[in-house]
């Protein structure tokens, strides 16, 4: 019997008998009626079960600790229903829903803390959204829509996953099993690399997750994990869940920070600090275990996040491979540059272990303990060399059994030689024996060149007569070399193992191998380095040949040789040509499937900078600008490029005459430089000199010049004191004192610059007449007369001479001669010399 | 319907722990999970644990279990499945009060509270247990029910909301005697979807 009818049935309205359900029937009359008549008391019953019904389960809600609301969460989303709530963090509320349109169920996450703050925050949040709309990929959960409800707070839409979060027992549910503990451990770390995989392609879109865990990690009924909740935390500012860790409980997510994270340095914070959440969570999939306790104060927490070494895995899991323990803590290194550089080179290294050869993690682990041995004996040279030497013997001994290793596997792999293969172990084994020689250059702080140059030089006598060594590796080993003197400036040593790494590839595996383009290709720039053009050019164009024949695979060498090509034309001041060459390689760039965006900006900033020296300062900035958004929209916004790219527009500024708008460029360039050289480094020594010219200019002598005399100082140190970059700061700086009043340290800065000046431009270079004039008008300020007037005579004679008596300069020495003799009293000689400047200013247009 | 949500809504528990030998089979597993484990989580929230450490010892309470039981160390014979699973938890639940005990007395706060007997553990079990299926009832009834919008607003207006039927009415623009009957529709909709769910539960009963 359907309600409808049973209504019917009853002579009393349903609002009557419900009242008197509820005893809330005031009539009394009516009340004797209803309860006269059997069939309607029936039904009172009924209601009166039902109602008790109700109220447990409104009580199944409101009594719960922290429940706000009574009653299961009803937000009304336009277009779909909500069916439960799943989740509720700090964060933001979860909740399975059902999308009315397409009847499909989804999952709905309502950000909480209401709007965000500002329409920039918005916009940002939007940004981020469909950036991560836009990832397609079978280990990550597809966001189906976004937007905001009536309250301001933002929403989005994602397919809704059955499964559970991501831990080591729900992830096949076999590692119950022990006898099957290494074939459980393989089934993990192959959906381990599907997870990698998916934060690979998110990374190569400029998406980072920034807070990777298992919470945020989904298994399906199928096994198949789904990562979600990218990059939006960071684009939400600190969520509650970092708050609570202030009031010092414990806190779940934070346990996957990386040390960058939890020094609060945002802007440390790139691909790599996924890289690091990945290893613990492989860490914790393997042994159910932290790398170290994350539990207690938040001090404590935070200290063992950036300070304790992890414990081994096998303390947790002595079934546990050396391999793959080297390869989880390799990922959660501390000093993100020596984790892995990214997460498919992490997915590589665990195939690698897979497949069962040799890793990655390991050849690196040696080459460390190598130079950490080396560090350890640096400072008694020559005590220490002797060791040292001998340990580059055997890190060069060490190489080649690697690579032997590696060849006796393929080998039993039924002979299967493939060209790529075999580039690869050259490359590793090169990149093996760069890594120990890196390790020892003086910019690491790791002893004197001397030192350095001595073991390479040792490194050089064993590679060139080596025994039982295949030429390949012979010449993998001295292009490593070649490649460590370029680094350090020793350019006809550089030069003389590269060309015989040549020579050697070209006897062996002939004229048109890929490892000889790459050796021609490494020599084409250092000939232009070495200001060798044509040979450069040919180096280039002969590589380039050989990755034309390979077609498609080396379109990325192809957009590499032709930007080689434009550096030459660029030298040779063809701008056209190098132009064209970039735009080349850009094009070829733009095609490839999988290109690094970087670089596609680093062409665009080639492009940037051959417009700004054809002086088209409108194309130059327009391309300086694009290529910083490129930046900011892949996460390096803050970056070594980034710093450069706003120094060049500076640049742009300060041809255009704009001081003012320089300015702001050059102060964001220097903080960002100094975020990332080492104090000292050159390049801030050049944003330093900019920052403090466009001071100068702007009359503003009194910030400069503490600005020009740190680039002073850093020139010296860097170049040497005879350097023309010391004598370009000694000037400025030089003129800035002049205009303080602060004479003597003026007439020192000039004399240094002068100094250098004349050693290397000669005595009759307007430059150094530059600096007499400078030099000579500080003398007067100070009275010594004698020496002021020999200097502003001889800046004279050179710059009227070179540019004429209508020059800026020229006027400028003419004026110290002037005032010269009006000093000394000698009013003829001044009026005379007031009369030429009149002169020659009428004459300037 | 998918395997899940059929043995969700139609598979006891006995026949899921019969499942449970099956190591490949992991949507039993699943199934099982979602059924004890938010029962476990309100039963450590109603302990005094934050959300964190409820999920903690759930997680741990749950994968105990699932050792044991594999390893045969549970038997009906034994106990209740519900005994079974409190005594696990209980001394999950003294392990983090203790370690939290530690810490806040470093810190200057008081030590924690005390946990329950397993008996009175096992009547907040009984209480959990009950919101739970409720809560999975209302889901249900949402997710599959033909009953219109409507029908659904008007009855959590005046259960939830504890609006006057008045007010639902004329909110809804449904005149009070609809009102009562989508109330009670509704109503007997959800008591046959509790009656089903708790069957399932049986083991326990």
């Amino acid at each position: 019997m359907s309600q409808t009818d049973r209504d019917d049935a009853f002579p009393f309205p349903r609002e009557v008998i419900e009242a008197y359900a509820a005893g809330e029937l005031e009539d009394e009359t009516l009340a004797a009626q209803i309860e006269s008549n059997t069939e309607v008391m029936r039904e009172v019953v009924r209601i009166q079960e039902e109602n008790d019904f109700l109220t447990r389960l409104a009580g199944a809600w409101s009594t719960m600790p922290g429940s706000t609301s009574v009653g299961p969460p009803r937000q009304r989303i336009e277009g779909y229903r909500i069916i439960s709530e799943v989740f509720r963090g700090g964060q933001g509320v979860v909740y399975k829903g059902l999308q009315e349109n397409t009847k499909r169920i989804v999952a709905i996450k309502v950000m909480l803390g209401g709007a965000l703050a500002s329409e920039r925050a918005r916009q940002r949040f939007e940004r981020e959204v469909e950036l991560v709309a836009s990832l397609r990929h079978r280990n990550i959960v597809t966001v189906h829509d976004s937007g905001q409800l009536e309250d301001g707070s933002n929403f989005f839409v994602m397919e809704f996953i059955k499964g559970v979060p991501l831990s080591r027992a729900h992830i096949f549910g076999r590692d119950l099993l022990p006898e099957d503990q290494e074939d459980s451990f393989r089934l993990r770390i192959r959906q381990f690399i599907d997870i990698c995989d998916a934060i690979q392609y998110a990374h190569q879109r400029g998406i980072i997750h920034r807070d990777l865990k298992p919470g945020n990690i989904m298994v399906d009924r199928s096994g198949t994990p789904k990562v979600f909740d990218f990059g939006v935390a960071k684009v939400l500012g600190p969520s509650t869940e970092v708050e609570a860790t202030l009031t010092g409980e414990f806190v779940g997510t934070f346990a996957y920070a990386s040390p960058e994270q939890v020094k609060g340095d945002t802007d440390a914070i790139d691909t790599r600090s996924d890289v690091y959440a990945l290893g613990l969570i492989l860490y914790e999939l393997l042994t159910d275990a932290h790398p170290y306790p994350v539990r207690g104060s938040v001090s404590d927490i935070i200290q063992n996040i950036t300070g304790a070494e992890p414990e081994p895995l096998t303390r947790h899991e002595p079934g546990i491979k050396r391999d793959l323990q080297a390869i989880v803590l390799k990922s959660i290194e501390k000093d993100p540059d020596r984790r892995y550089q990214s997460a498919a080179a992490f997915a590589q290294d665990l195939q690698n272990y897979l497949d069962g050869e040799p890793v990655e993690a390991l050849r690196d682990n040696a080459s460390y303990v190598l130079s950490k041995v080396v560090r350890r004996y640096r400072a008694p040279i020559l005590v220490g060399s002797l060791v040292v030497l001998s340990l580059v013997v055997v890190s060069i001994f060490m190489s080649v059994l690697w690579y032997r290793a590696v060849r006796a596997e393929r080998i039993a792999a039924e002979r299967l030689v493939t060209v790529e293969r075999e580039s690869r172990m050259r490359g590793e084994v090169t990149d093996m024996y760069t890594d120990i020689i890196e390790s020892l250059q003086p910019e690491y702080g790791l002893g004197s060149e001397m030192t350095v140059r001595e073991m390479i030089d040792q490194a050089s006598r064993v590679a060139k007569q080596p025994t039982g060594v295949e030429p390949e590796v012979q010449a993998a080993m001295l292009e490593a070399i070649g490649n460590t003197y370029l680094a350090l400036d020793k350019l006809p040593e550089a030069k003389s193992h590269l060309e015989d790494s040549l020579q050697l590839r070209l006897d062996a595996l002939g004229g048109g191998h890929r490892s000889v383009a790459e050796s021609r290709f490494n020599l084409g720039y250092l000939y232009l380095v070495l200001g060798e053009i044509e040979a450069s050019r040919a180096s280039f164009e002969s590589a380039l040949a050989i990755w034309i024949d390979e077609g498609d695979a080396a379109s990325g060498e192809r957009a590499a040789a032709l930007l080689g090509l434009a550096r030459v034309a660029e030298r040779e001041r063809n701008f056209e040509l190098a132009m064209e060459r970039t735009r080349e390689s850009l094009a070829l760039r733009q095609r490839e499937i999988d290109s690094d965006p970087m670089d596609i900006t680093e062409l665009k900033v080639t492009m940037a900078r051959l417009h700004r020296r054809r002086n088209e300062l409108g194309e130059a900035e327009s391309l300086y600008t694009e290529a910083l958004k490129d930046l900011e929209e892949g996460g390096f916004g803050t970056s070594p490029m980034s710093a450069t790219i706003l120094n060049n527009l500076a640049v742009v500024q300060w041809q255009r005459g704009a001081w003012g708008e320089a300015e702001p460029l050059y102060r964001e360039s220097l903080s960002q430089r100094r975020k990332f050289y080492p104090e000292g480094h050159s390049e801030i020594g050049n944003t330093l000199l900019g920052l403090g010219s466009v001071l100068e200019k702007q009359g503003n002598h009194l910030d400069a010049e503490p600005y020009l005399r740190e680039a002073v100082q850093i020139f010296q140190q860097r170049y040497g004191s005879d350097d023309p970059s010391v004598a370009n700061a000694s000037a400025v700086l030089g003129r800035v004192l002049h205009a303080l009043e602060q004479y003597e340290a003026a007439r020192d800065s000039y004399r240094r610059a002068l100094d250098i000046c004349r050693r290397s431009f000669g005595p009759d270079h307007p430059r150094t007449a530059e600096q007499e004039i400078g030099l000579g008008l500080c003398l007067l300020e100070l009275e010594n007369y004698e020496a002021a007037e020999g200097l502003l005579d001889q800046g004279y004679a050179v710059l009227s001479d070179r540019y004429g008596a209508g020059h800026r300069q020229t006027i400028r020495a003419m004026r110290g001669l002037r005032d010269l003799h009006a000093a000394q009293g000698d009013k003829t000689q001044a009026a005379l010399w007031t009369r030429r400047i009149e002169q020659a200013e009428g004459a300037t247009p | 319907m998918d395997r899940h949500e059929e043995l969700m809504r139609t598979t006891t528990t006995t026949a899921l722990l019969e499942g449970l030998y099956d190591v490949q089979d992991g949507v039993v597993w699943q199934v099982f999970d979602d059924r004890y484990r938010p029962i476990i989580i309100g039963v450590c929230r109603r302990l005094g644990l934050s959300d964190s450490e409820a999920d903690d010892v759930a997680q741990e309470t749950l994968l105990q279990f699932l050792r044991d039981y594999r390893a045969d160390r549970y038997s009906r014979d034994r106990g209740r499945l519900r005994s079974w699973v409190v005594g696990i938890a209980r001394h999950r639940v003294i392990d983090y009060q203790r370690s939290r005990g530690r810490r806040k007395e470093k810190v200057g706060h008081s030590s924690a509270m005390e946990v329950p007997d397993e008996g009175a553990l096992e009547e907040i079990w009984d209480q959990e247990q009950e919101r739970s299926i409720l809560r999975m009832s209302i889901e249900e009834l949402r997710r599959t029910t033909r009953t219109t919008e409507k029908s659904i607003r008007a009855f959590e207006m005046v259960v939830f909301d504890r609006r006057s039927v008045e007010a639902v009415a004329e909110a809804l623009e449904l005149k009070p005697h609809d009102v009562y009957v989508a109330k009670s529709r509704v109503t007997t909709k959800l008591r046959e979807i509790v009656e089903r769910l708790k069957n399932l539960y049986e083991v326990d009963s």
